[in-house]
C-alpha cells in the first residue's frame, strides 16, 4: 500500500466518483461534511476537478458505462495520487454480479485503500482517508474474542 | 442574540474528536462478520455458505470455510446459521485496510 507524502498533511483534496453505487454510501459521505464529523478539521476537502485532487474516492460496483470516466479521472489526476475504494461494492462487487458490472474498482484502477462495509459508517471513511494520507497505521485485523466462544 | 451567545458558551463541543480519541460506531452499525477458522468444522453441509447472499463465505478446495470480508454486507444471517459458534459480528468501525489480502480470513495465505 502507498500513502500520500507527509508534506500533504493538512491539505488533501478528494474527488468522489459514483461508479454504480446504490446511494447508501453517498449519504455516509455527505455526513462527513456535517458539523459532527467535520472532515475539514482534519484537512480533507472535496473538489469538483480531478486536476485538483490527490485522492480518488470511488464508490459503487463499477458498471460498464463508468469504466471510461473512472480511467479518464485517474489519468487527469496529478501524481502522487491515491485511489480509495469505499464500500463493499467498490471492494469486491458485493451482492452484484453479471455482465454489466465489473465487480470492484480494482478491476479498473490500482486501489491503495479498501474500506469494506455496506455502507461503511463515516468513521470508517475517515479511517480510510487518514490511512490514505499516511497519518495513521493500519489497525490489526479483528479477531474473535475468547468470551464470544 | 446575547442569549444564543451564552447558550453556545454553556454547551459542550459538538464535533467528534476522532482520531484523537476513539469514537463509538453508530447505534445501528452492524459491522462485519468474523470467522474463527479454528472453531469452524463444516462437516454437515455448511449452512453459512448457503445463506450468504454475496458469497463472502465459501468452501475452498479442501472443504474449509473461507471468509472474504471485502464481500460481506453484514446481514448477520451466517451468525444465526452457524451451529459451532464460529461466526460473530464485529461492530468496530475502523475497518479500512491497505491490502486486499487482509480482508480474506481463513484462506491459505493466513493459515
Amino acid at each position: 500500500m502507498t500513502a500520500l507524502p507527509r508534506s500533504f498533511r493538512r491539505s488533501i483534496h478528494i474527488r468522489h466518483i459514483d461508479a454504480g453505487s446504490d446511494g447508501a454510501i453517498e449519504q455516509e459521505i455527505a455526513a462527513l461534511l456535517s458539523p459532527y464529523y467535520d472532515m475539514q478539521r482534519l484537512g480533507f476537502f472535496f473538489t469538483a476537478s480531478p486536476r485538483h485532487a490527490d485522492v480518488l474516492l470511488a464508490t459503487g460496483v463499477v458498471t460498464r458505462p463508468m469504466v471510461e470516466p473512472l480511467q479518464l479521472t485517474y489519468e487527469a489526476m496529478p501524481e502522487p495520487r491515491i485511489v480509495v475504494a469505499a464500500g463493499t461494492d467498490a471492494c469486491s462487487g458485493g451482492i452484484w454480479s453479471g455482465d454489466e458490472v465489473l465487480g470492484g474498482v480494482d478491476r479498473v484502477l490500482p486501489v491503495d485503500v479498501y474500506i469494506p462495509g455496506d455502507p461503511p459508517p463515516p468513521i470508517a471513511l475517515l479511517h480510510g482517508l487518514l490511512l490514505a494520507a499516511g497519518r495513521i497505521e493500519p489497525a490489526a485485523p479483528p479477531r474473535m474474542r475468547d468470551e464470544a466462544r | 442574540m446575547i442569549g444564543w451567545f451564552l447558550k453556545g458558551l454553556r454547551g459542550r463541543r459538538l464535533t467528534t474528536r476522532y482520531p484523537r480519541s476513539p469514537e463509538a460506531p453508530p447505534v445501528a452499525h452492524r459491522g462485519r462478520a468474523l470467522l474463527d477458522p479454528v472453531r469452524c468444522s463444516p462437516q454437515d453441509g455448511a449452512p453459512c455458505v448457503s445463506v450468504c447472499l454475496p458469497r463472502a463465505l465459501r468452501l475452498d478446495a479442501e472443504g474449509e470455510i473461507e471468509l472474504d470480508a471485502g464481500r460481506c454486507v453484514a446481514c448477520g444471517l451466517c451468525v444465526a446459521a452457524c451451529r459451532e459458534g464460529a461466526l460473530a459480528m464485529d461492530r468496530g468501525a475502523e475497518t479500512a485496510v491497505g491490502d486486499r489480502a487482509v480482508l480474506l480470513v481463513g484462506t491459505e495465505a493466513q493459515r
